[in-house]
């Protein structure tokens, strides 16, 4: 069953009297399990089409649909509740909520669904535990370094039951070796069963997907299917040889 | 210079860039500088100088004759002294029938030194004899319109014209061509002024002179060689020197306004703390490429300099705008004309300085923030977290002690400076506790609910920039909770007191004074009054009030045979030197009759108590008008006389009166219903005694609970409490409106650079409501934050206007009032907020990357 749907996507935007097209036609479908790693050039859409995937924008045309439901058809308090129930989202600025610690900003999903602060709180440190945080729970944004900020945004991505995990250049503040960290995070959650969709412009990182999408001149050219390209490419990139999802 | 350029232009883009937050710490300079100007006017027109009326006189004397020189002597060895003067004679003039007062002056049709004592409003300036032209006021009062041909002074004159005084308009007087002055009023202090009764009496006629002269010649024209020692009763004004009250007044206004802009630049502080916050990552770029912390501050401080300068430019164009509209409004207040281009120009620059120089140090403190921000902290847009608010706890806190010691001390002492020092510490230390409470009130946050954590976890996370709002605000609640706190014990204090009257009696009285003045029965026949009364309450009693008649004292003159004096007290206060009065009003005594004591519920006996003077009060006075005029100091005896403000305080007993010659003479009636007198009832009292009518023409003061035309009785009956009621609503609405705007300008600030986060939050999927309820929150805290601060502050404040008069003023809880600013106001904040603020940010994906 496919968590999310893209049908016929397209996405204009108005620039005085021209109209741009950041997407045009794009058909996409992620299946529970699996891991889409979207790639292209500056400017190519990639962004967009992860804000329309994840309900933040409404395309001008085709259709969203996430775990069967159509977002066009939801009313807004239907959208966020889809928003903080059944996706994660690793914003490229990560948009942490600078008023509340770490744990706080990872149980913020939870506290938002209902549930008491205590319980979510303790489910966010178990969280951060996982990302490499336990000692960093109670402090606030402002005094996190840039990667250990990332961490703390994967970790509100991947909390609770998010079955569809939505990342835009999630490792783009950390080291290789921290990066590895995270992308074997997502795609542990992946193959615990959720899907999920990386925007990127790293190969290495591209290569822990099960497919690559690459967008060039507002449409996808190329649907690639990776098995072997991928196992080749992790190898070139870790050396390791294992393929992805064998991490943590 | 080319730095200074290019962060000058960097400062331009930020303008435009930030143009909200600019405007809004730009529209709160301009509004408190306008209305500033509009009291620096309206204080400026208080304070009109003479000149503005009298023209080049430099003096104003008024002449009045005495034993030795007679007004025409005088009047003429003044034409000689000064060679540019102009005369006005007067004479002190009634109606025939009614008892008040008034002048009628002759002033000259043209003036020499320009002056404008007259101005006509309809009509013309009388030209013949028998002709007269009466101010506006005068004419409702006596209602005399134009054509009317009303006997004043036994003189019959027809109204040509009805005219007003420019510097007094409310001023009740007539004019007569001056050449038909004397002929119409002959005078009547020429001939028969004869030696030892003339010390409390005054000369019906005089002449005021306007005359431009120095000092000396003054002087010489006053002490008048041919009467070497002679003490002259002549009054002298200056009318060079009252700009000095007119400097205390600018001064005043000064003050003022810079307290208002006190308040302003704590307000903008806060605004640019924010703007700082928004600039770190832009500023740590500059830093990054070579500009020095200095250039960084000079751009914000150049910000707030440039905001000041145009706040306060338009603010005093505003200001001149306003007052321009409002000049009906101020000469009705002020009760004096003000020339259309009376302008105060010299307090026009003034405010702009003082805007420039709010707005400059309005953005200091944060210009030197921003500029101390480690530049790899601004690049990663690490916002500066308040750290040293430690340090600034225990300054104001130590502050707090020793104001609120230095009061305690200057309350034991009667101290007021001392009482002031301690109470402006005392609020200093509050204020800059500020930050330390808030951080503290941080505390709290992880036990709430989300928004109220987000919002509170926000105000504690930047205690400066709260601090900076929650001063601002607690200036803007203590102000109005001081005033009703200071009101509502002033006013218990009132209470003590006691009403006038009960709610079933009356009083009716003749409108003039009755000691040195006309007794009822010389007055007329008022059978038709009081048969109106009867008519409105046909169950009340009327009871004669009588006074003593001192049949040795003025009255016994000649040439006065209508004027008498009656027996008085004066309450003495002990100078401290023995036995003397130092202060205390001058109370006419009552005959103690046995029927006004029954009428007033107490023993009759009272009448037959052989005693000069009964009092209610255990103090020394002085009984005035005895012999000649003279004075007694005595000790009256004291009785449970009448608790009612209106009755007495003395008595003399008949019997007294009786055995010391005195003559009893009505002065009114004490009417006793068996019932509450009602407010209609009341009226038609009012116009019984005014001759049947109520119309506009009778001047109720309703308020007061006095009916007073030209008729010659007045009704008196229970008076509302007279109470600051008015006062303090005023106050409330005005604080109310005041706190809410301050909160939701700093709201607007502190909330601005949360747009990302409400964004982040929409896009994790926060329901639509929690935005809302973030900014309902932080309005709620910062509110009831500023009530917290503002309730001691009022209280220090009352303590310190209250300091010396230890026990006079009672500490209160006016809990309605409190409530309603202290709580009422955030709670209204909040809803407003939660009302006004959209649920969910208006474009999710922007800027959410």
């Amino acid at each position: 069953m496919s968590i999310l749907d893209l049908q016929g996507l397209s996405k204009t935007f108005a620039d005085g009297d021209n109209t741009i097209h950041a997407l045009r036609d794009i058909d996409l479908r992620v299946a529970a399990g699996e891991l889409v790693a979207v790639m292209g050039p500056s400017g190519s859409g990639k962004s967009t089409l992860l804000t329309i995937a994840g309900g933040l924008e409404a395309p001008t045309s085709g259709q969203v649909l996430v775990t069967g439901r159509d977002l066009a058809e939801l009313n807004p308090d239907e959208r966020a509740g889809i928003r903080r129930r059944t996706i994660g989202y690793v914003f490229q600025d990560l948009n942490l909520i600078n008023a509340l610690t770490a744990a706080e900003n990872v149980s913020l999903p939870l506290e938002l669904d209902g549930m008491k602060a205590k319980p979510a709180r303790t489910e966010a440190c178990t969280m951060l535990e996982r990302v490499g945080l336990a000692d960093k729970v109670h402090r606030f944004p402002d005094d996190l370094s840039g990667g250990e900020r990332q961490r703390v945004a994967i970790a509100r991505a991947l909390i609770g039951d998010h079955r569809l995990i939505l990342a835009d250049e999630p490792t783009g503040a950390l080291d290789s070796v921290n990066g590895e960290d995270i992308m074997r995070l997502i795609r542990r959650a992946c193959d615990d069963g959720a899907a999920g969709v990386i925007v990127t412009h790293d190969a290495q990182l591209a290569a822990w997907a099960d497919r690559i999408l690459f967008l060039r001149d507002e449409r996808a050219i190329d649907h690639a299917v990776s098995s072997s390209s991928t196992d080749l490419l992790l190898e070139a990139a870790s050396g390791s040889g294992t393929s992805g999802g064998q991490g943590l | 210079m080319g730095a200074k350029r290019a962060l000058g232009r960097w400062g331009w883009r930020l303008l435009r860039q930030e143009w909200r937050e600019q405007l809004l710490i730009l529209g709160l300079i301009t509004v408190s500088i306008a209305m500033a100007s509009v009291l620096a006017t309206a204080i400026f027109h208080a304070e009109q100088p003479p000149s503005t009326f009298t023209g080049d006189a430099s003096y104003r004397i008024s002449v009045f004759g005495d034993e030795t020189e007679t007004l025409n002597d005088k009047l003429a060895r003044a034409q000689v002294a000064f060679p540019r003067a102009e005369v006005t004679r007067s004479i002190i003039a009634s109606r025939d029938g009614a008892g008040q007062d008034f002048l009628i002056e002759a002033p000259p049709s043209a003036s020499a030194l320009g002056a404008e004592p007259i101005r006509m409003i309809e009509g013309r300036r009388p030209q013949s004899e028998g002709e007269i032209a009466v101010s506006t006021s005068l004419a409702v009062k006596l209602r005399i319109p134009i054509g009317s041909t009303p006997i004043l002074n036994g003189q019959s004159l027809t109204v040509v014209g009805l005219m007003e005084d420019p510097s007094a308009i409310n001023r009740e007087f007539a004019i007569v061509h001056p050449a038909h002055f004397l002929g119409a009023f002959p005078s009547a202090r020429t001939s028969d002024f004869s030696g030892s009764d003339h010390a409390f009496l005054p000369d019906p006629q005089f002449a005021t002179l306007l005359v431009s002269a120095s000092p000396s010649e003054v002087n010489s024209y006053l002490e008048n060689s041919d009467r070497p020692g002679f003490a002259d009763y002549s009054n002298v004004e200056g009318l060079t020197f009252a700009d000095s009250a007119r400097r205390v007044a600018v001064l005043a206004v000064f003050l003022l306004a810079t307290i208002v802009m006190v308040e302003i630049a704590l307000l903008c502080s806060a605004g640019f703390v924010v703007l700082g916050q928004r600039r770190i990552r832009q500023s740590g770029l500059l830093s990054a490429v070579g500009a020095t912390p200095r250039h960084l501050r000079q751009a914000m401080r150049l910000n707030g300099l440039v905001l000041g300068f145009v706040g306060g430019s338009l603010g005093v164009g505003l200001g001149f705008g306003l007052s321009l509209a409002g000049r009906p409004l101020f000469e009705r207040l002020l009760t004096q004309r003000i020339q259309t281009w009376s302008v105060p120009w010299i307090i026009l620059l003034p405010p702009v300085w003082l805007a420039s120089t709010t707005g400059l140090l309005a953005a200091w403190l944060p210009a030197r923030g921003v500029s101390r921000i480690p530049i790899v902290d601004a690049l990663a847009s690490r916002q500066p977290i308040g750290r040293s608010t430690a340090r600034w706890g225990l300054v104001g806190g130590l502050a707090f002690i020793g104001g609120a010691a230095t009061l305690s001390v200057a309350i034991g002492s009667n101290a007021t400076m001392l009482a002031v020092v301690g109470l402006v510490a005392a609020i200093a230390g509050l204020l800059l506790l500020t930050p330390a409470l808030t951080k503290a009130a941080g505390r709290l946050a992880p036990r709430l609910p989300l928004a109220p954590r987000i919002a509170l976890r926000d105000l504690a996370r930047h205690p400066n920039r709260t601090a900076a709002a929650l001063a601002a605000l607690v200036v803007a609640l203590g102000i109005p909770v001081g005033v009703i706190l200071t009101s509502t014990s002033s006013d218990a204090n009132l209470d003590n007191a006691g009403p006038n009257l009960p709610d079933n009696w009356a009083l009716i009285m003749p409108t003039i004074t009755m000691h040195g003045g006309h007794g009822l029965a010389d007055l007329g026949d008022h059978t038709g009054e009081l048969e109106a009364i009867q008519a409105v309450l046909p169950l009340a009693v009327l009871t004669e009030i009588q006074l003593a008649k001192i049949p040795e004292a003025l009255g016994s003159s000649a040439r006065m045979p209508d004027l008498f004096s009656t027996v008085t007290a004066t309450h003495c206060q002990s100078d401290g030197d023995g036995f003397g009065c130092r202060a205390g009003p001058r109370d006419t005594a009552w005959v103690a009759t046995p029927n006004l004591m029954i009428a007033l519920g107490l023993e009759p006996d009272l009448a037959s108590k052989p005693v000069l003077l009964l009092s209610s009060r255990d103090e020394a006075v002085n009984i005035g008008f005895l012999q000649n005029g003279d004075e007694l100091p005595m000790t009256p005896d004291v009785a449970d006389l009448s608790p009612y403000r209106a009755v007495p305080n003395y008595f003399v007993p008949e019997a007294s009166m009786v055995d010391q010659g005195y003559e009893p003479v009505l002065a009114g009636w004490l009417l006793t219903n068996p019932s509450t007198i009602t407010a209609e009832q009341s009226k038609q009292l009012f116009a019984a005694v005014s001759g049947g009518s109520s119309s506009d023409f009778t001047q109720v003061i309703g308020q007061s609970g006095i009916a007073r035309d030209e008729s010659l009785l007045a009704v008196e009956v229970q008076q509302p409490d007279q109470n600051d009621d008015d006062i303090r609503r005023n106050v409330l609405i005005v604080g109310v409106l005041v706190s809410l705007t301050i909160i939701a300008a700093m709201v607007s600030l502190l909330r601005v650079d949360s747009a990302r986060d409400d964004r982040a939050l929409a896009a994790i999927g926060a329901p639509s409501g929690t935005r809302r309820k973030i900014v309902a929150s932080t309005t709620a805290f910062l509110g009831l934050g500023g009530s917290l601060l503002a309730l001691p502050g009022g209280y220090l404040a009352l303590v310190a206007i209250t300091s010396d008069r230890a026990g006079g003023y009672p500490y209160v809880f006016p809990a309605a009032q409190l409530a309603i600013l202290l709580i009422g106001a955030p709670l209204l904040a909040t809803l407003v907020a939660a009302i006004l603020v959209r649920r969910q940010p208006a474009s999710l994906a922007a800027n959410i990357r």
